[in-house]
């Protein structure tokens, strides 16, 4: 019994390290209406910001929070720069040509962390107390009650921001309909950039959380990013708090399968992501709590 | 529609022409040196005389290793080979049996990791850039993928930077590997375990490749026998994010040892999450986690770990200090271009192999790639070295094995160095080529 | 440029291209046959995306699945690499026809996602069976497509006539089809999906076939791929390789039979010549990067669109150019944008 609740709360652990990747793939998606498969190495690119930032050996040592805040707010200008340059041109461009421009921001960012920072691996401090909480055979660490906690509170942030504020509001116009949003006066192209830009700060606090577990390096996005995305599908690509419960769903099933399906073992953990995936997306395309159907050609 | 048959038909009559002139023509068409098989002798179906890539004052040697790509950190080793031809053609160059000093002219190629891209790369540092010999050739696929055209041409692949015993392999004598071999690691951490804890339970968390399985395989040989029993065996792939359903698994088991057979970020993934588990068992590591990875754990993960170590630990300033042959190292590696932003550790290996590979050619009973293969499978190195004293750096014709020899540490993260104790185990002879059955 | 230059250019192009084992030695020649099996991948992923509209990251996966399955049936099972032709083209358009059924459900970016799994997973399978495969070591083939002794030419140059031949004959296959009707109803189904099933097109089954079939042509490149290197290993078709090979067909443009072959030279040979230029090799992505969005924007019809472009100006006196800013509405767009129904 307790073997089974370690797995539960491992999977939850776990999960909420794809439920950060898969907030911030849905707040571009609601505030910009892309899928970004760059996403994951923009978070890795501001992680290695906040690693310079606070690391004591190769980088400033700052404390480890200012160091995250550096983190974020580096990310909030990357993103919003990002969309300026890069992303406005293809603005009004299909879907097709949005996805191949955020594969080329998928190659050159990741290659670009490791050209200026390093590919070795580096270890980002956690602001969390290291150590675990032993509760009746079961163990639960710092790092990961921290996470979940800090990931909850963005959540219903961001649901506060898109349901309720102006901004938001707005943000959701101007991806949704963008032709009525200039009507009524909204700067459409501002608004996507602050989508961006907003995203981009979302992935750098996720990639300050998920780097105590996964090590800082340009390829610790990748492992995640299939995980992300099946959270994001199951939370219907367009609700926060749906984002991390996707995510939760992922991680148990993933260690309940994991540990107790033999034929599936721990070699194919990433099929079982991709069969999430493929059945929400056939059998229930707006995901567990998509209000609207994402489906979009 | 109707051109595309007349062009065919004119395509086919050039051809024609093309085989008729091509009798005489000096393409692919005539080149059957494909079709000379890899023999088990050394000079058996060579296709020349094995003085291609020499000229009285030079020699051209040439590498294939990730340069670029997710694995590009592994690639230091290029500039510590480069800071070793700098020093020795600084001096003249390498001393050749002929009396002949020739500098070194080292060719590389990025692979990116790829096996493929490793073999084309071999192709063409042979074929097209007609390189004497290869060194340093990294990978254990790249390697194996490459064999092929090695064998054909009869070069000698020297010092490989894997520890596949596959490179033992003696119906390759062309290939022979630098590093020591995983199954001979993990025979000596399990005579280890054997020797001190006879009737231990052991849990292992096992890479689910080669690498794992050739670990797992000597290990396993090693305690045959005695009381030390593997309660549970855990396998992750390189894709995992983490390990930490596989932990929770081994943890359940209690066992008194956990036997941590990963490497880099997942070997660190796995040891924190040993840790906070409240397991507290006796950490066996394999020597892929090097020291500076070791200093990234969380404080306390590593305070129950021990591993075997062929090399010196250059983390610890005192072993930097007594070292000259590492100043000697530092000093040309400063002058090396691009080598700022390496490790200078981990690019260690590369100043190895050109040490290594000096010594064998002046050993050589001929300048030729015979006679430096023959060379290199008659080696007894005394020269200056990172190698820990005690342990041998030695081949025999029947064992190609170059180091069979470790020294056990613990670790210190207080100091972030390793710390060594015991005796150096080493046995060298002892091991004969076995291919990993898994 | 007129249809008899056009022709005269082809001819002499694949004519230098059959001749060429006579005058260049066998590392080129190696190095023409990835170009060659590169060019029939982006083509088959150029059938999908470009003709049909339907995003894919997974041909990586199609290619290696005949890659693995023919490599397997020679080494393993004793078959020619002749019979694992037919074989490995048909397994993968099955598993092509398969992946297509979802799609019809299944649209835009979610598909691409949905391959963008099947990519990140192929990998797994040969690891998850090493002992069929050999794992992350991958699997050496003992034999090799050799040249019948008749014919008293070397076997690097008989294989490099093979696959020159196949390839060929694919994108003869392509160029046909695309005139066909069966072509005029994938391109309508991009284009107008509406008016395309009110026009009578079966819809789902024109899909399904034209996934199978991009998907069997990614399997010829896979077959040839394992002809071409004798070796398979899982690292061959990671998603990276499925990216590439979009950046391929974005460089080469789609709509033309000489954009694949464009696109494949520049996967081919670009990373070698940053490498000679003394370039951190570390900074290839990031070009290959640069050049996907600058291609993108400013040459919508790739490299083969640019040059019919440049052609038409010549030949064409004196049209206004297009608006500056605007990018030139290419002779055939690598995506049109599609409406939303």
């Amino acid at each position: 019994m307790a073997l089974f609740l370690q797995r539960v709360i491992d999977g939850i652990g776990n999960g909420m390290l794809y439920g950060a990747v898969a907030l911030a793939l849905v707040l571009i998606y609601r505030a910009t209406g892309m899928v970004n498969f760059a996403q994951g190495e923009m978070a890795m690119f501001c992680t290695f910001v906040t690693w310079k930032l606070a690391d004591h050996q190769f980088g400033i040592g700052l404390p480890i929070v200012v160091g995250i805040a550096g983190g974020v707010a580096f990310g909030f200008l990357f993103g919003m720069a990002l969309e300026r340059v890069v992303i406005r041109p293809f603005e009004s461009a299909d879907h097709l040509r949005q996805m191949i421009v955020t594969l080329g921001l998928f190659l050159a960012i990741n290659a670009l962390a490791a050209w200026i920072f390093t590919a070795d691996t580096q270890r980002l401090a956690s602001p969390f107390p290291s150590g675990a909480l032993h509760l009746g055979g079961v163990s639960l660490s710092y790092q990961e009650l921290g996470v979940v906690g800090v990931l909850l509170v963005m959540a219903l942030l961001l649901r506060e921001l898109f349901g309720r504020t102006r901004l938001g509001l707005a943000m959701r116009g101007a991806s949704m309909n963008p032709e009525s949003s200039r009507l009524l006066g909204v700067d459409v192209s501002r608004m996507l950039m602050v989508g961006w830009g907003l995203s981009a700060a979302i992935g750098a606090l996720a990639g300050a959380l998920v780097a105590p577990a996964v090590f800082v390096s340009p390829g610790m996005m990748q492992t995640l990013l299939l995980y992300g995305f099946a959270a994001a599908v199951l939370g219907g690509f367009d609700s926060a708090p749906g984002a991390l419960v996707g995510g939760v769903v992922v991680g148990v099933t993933q260690a309940l399968v994991s540990g107790y399906v033999s034929a599936i073992g721990t070699q194919l953990q990433l099929a079982t992501a991709f069969a999430l995936i493929l059945a929400v997306l056939l059998v229930r395309p707006q995901g567990l709590f998509g209000r609207v159907p994402v489906e979009r050609v | 529609m109707h051109p595309r048959p007349k062009i065919m038909l004119m395509a086919a009559a050039l051809g024609a022409v093309g085989l008729a002139a091509g009798a005489c023509g000096g393409g692919a068409v005539n080149d059957t040196s494909g079709a000379a098989a890899g023999g088990s002798g050394l000079t058996r179906n060579c296709p020349d005389n094995g003085t291609t890539g020499l000229t009285d004052t030079t020699i051209k040697l040439g590498l294939s290793q990730p340069l670029s790509g997710p694995y590009v950190s592994v690639g230091g080793q290029l500039y510590g080979m480069q800071a070793y031809f700098g020093y020795i053609n600084s001096q003249g160059g390498i001393k050749g049996p002929d009396g002949k000093r020739r500098k070194v002219e080292l060719v590389y190629k990025d692979d990116a990791y790829t096996a493929t891209k490793a073999k084309a790369n071999v192709d063409q540092l042979i074929n097209r850039d007609k390189v004497f010999a290869l060194l340093g050739q990294f990978g254990t696929a790249g390697n194996l993928a490459a064999r092929p055209v090695i064998a054909q041409q009869c070069v000698p692949s020297l010092f490989a930077t894997t520890g596949a015993p596959e490179l033992a392999n003696p119906k390759y004598p062309w290939a022979i590997a630098g590093s020591i071999s995983y199954m001979v690691e993990g025979r000596i951490l399990g005579k280890y375990v054997r020797d001190t804890t006879p009737n231990a339970t052991v849990a292992v968390l096992e890479q689910d490749d080669d690498l794992g399985k050739a670990y797992r395989q000597g290990f396993d040989q090693a305690i045959a026998g005695s009381g030390v029993k593997v309660v549970k065996t855990e396998t992750f792939e390189a894709s995992d994010p983490d390990v930490k359903n596989q932990i929770t698994t081994l943890a359940a088991t209690k066992a008194d040892l956990y036997f941590n057979i990963s490497s880099g970020l997942t070997g660190l993934q796995a040891l924190n999450h040993v840790h906070e588990s409240g397991w507290k068992p006796q950490v066996i590591q394999v020597s892929q986690l090097p020291t500076p990875l070791l200093n990234k754990l969380q404080p306390g993960a590593g305070d129950k770990l021990i591993l075997g170590t062929t090399g010196q630990d250059f983390t610890n300033p005192e072993v930097v200090r007594n070292s000259a042959e590492y100043q000697l190292y530092l000093q040309w590696l400063r002058r090396t271009p691009g080598a700022d932003k390496i490790d200078p550790i981990s690019a260690s290996l590369g100043w190895t192999q050109g040490r290594l590979f000096d010594w064998t050619v002046q050993h050589a009973k001929s300048m030729d790639r015979a006679g430096v293969m023959e060379s290199a499978r008659n080696l007894d190195y005394t020269g200056p070295t990172f190698t820990l004293p005690g342990i041998k750096i030695r081949t025999t014709p029947g064992d190609p094995h170059l180091l069979e020899g470790l020294r056990f540490h613990r670790f210190d993260r207080g100091k972030g160095h390793l710390v060594p104790f015991g005796e150096v185990i080493d046995i060298d002879g002892q091991v004969k080529y076995e291919a990993v059955t898994g | 440029m007129n249809k008899t230059t056009n022709r005269i250019l082809w001819a002499v192009l694949l004519g230098a291209l059959v001749l060429a084992p006579f005058f260049v030695g066998t590392v080129e020649i190696s190095a023409f046959q990835k170009v060659i099996y590169l060019s029939v991948a982006v083509m088959s992923l150029n059938v999908l995306t470009g003709f049909n509209g339907q995003a894919s990251i997974g041909h990586s996966a199609f290619m290696g699945i005949a890659a693995y399955f023919t490599a397997l049936a020679v080494q393993s099972h004793g078959w020619s690499y002749w019979a694992a032709l037919p074989a490995s083209v048909l397994v993968a358009a099955l598993v092509g026809a398969a992946a297509g059924v979802p799609a019809l459900r299944i649209r835009g970016m979610n598909l691409a996602l949905v391959t963008l799994g099947l990519a990140m997973v192929f990998p797994q399978l040969p690891v998850r069976f090493t002992e069929e495969t050999g794992g992350t070591q991958g699997m050496i083939l003992d034999e090799s497509l050799g040249a019948p002794a008749f014919l008293a030419v070397s076997d690097v140059a008989w294989r490099y006539w093979v696959l020159l031949t196949l390839a060929v004959l694919a994108f003869w296959l392509v160029r046909n089809t695309r005139a066909s009707r069966l072509g005029r109803s994938i391109i309508a189904i991009r284009d107008q999906p509406i008016a395309a099933h009110t026009a009578g097109v079966n819809v789902a089954a024109t899909k399904i076939s034209v996934f199978a079939v991009s998907a069997g042509m990614a399997g010829l490149a896979g077959w040839m791929f394992t002809v071409t290197n004798q070796f398979v290993s899982p690292s061959d078709f990671t998603v990276l390789v499925s990216i590439n090979l979009l950046l391929g067909m974005a460089v080469g443009g789609s709509g033309t039979l000489l954009g694949p072959v464009i696109g494949a030279a520049f996967l081919h040979y670009v990373p070698d010549a940053v490498t000679a230029t003394g370039i951190d090799p570390v900074l290839t992505p990031v070009l290959y990067g640069l050049v996907l969005i600058l291609v993108v924007y400013f040459l919508p019809g790739g490299a083969a669109g640019g040059l019919a472009q440049l052609a038409k100006r010549f030949s064409t006196a004196r049209k206004p150019s297009p608006p500056a800013g605007e990018p030139a509405r290419p002779v055939s767009q690598l995506t049109s944008s599609t409406p939303n129904p």
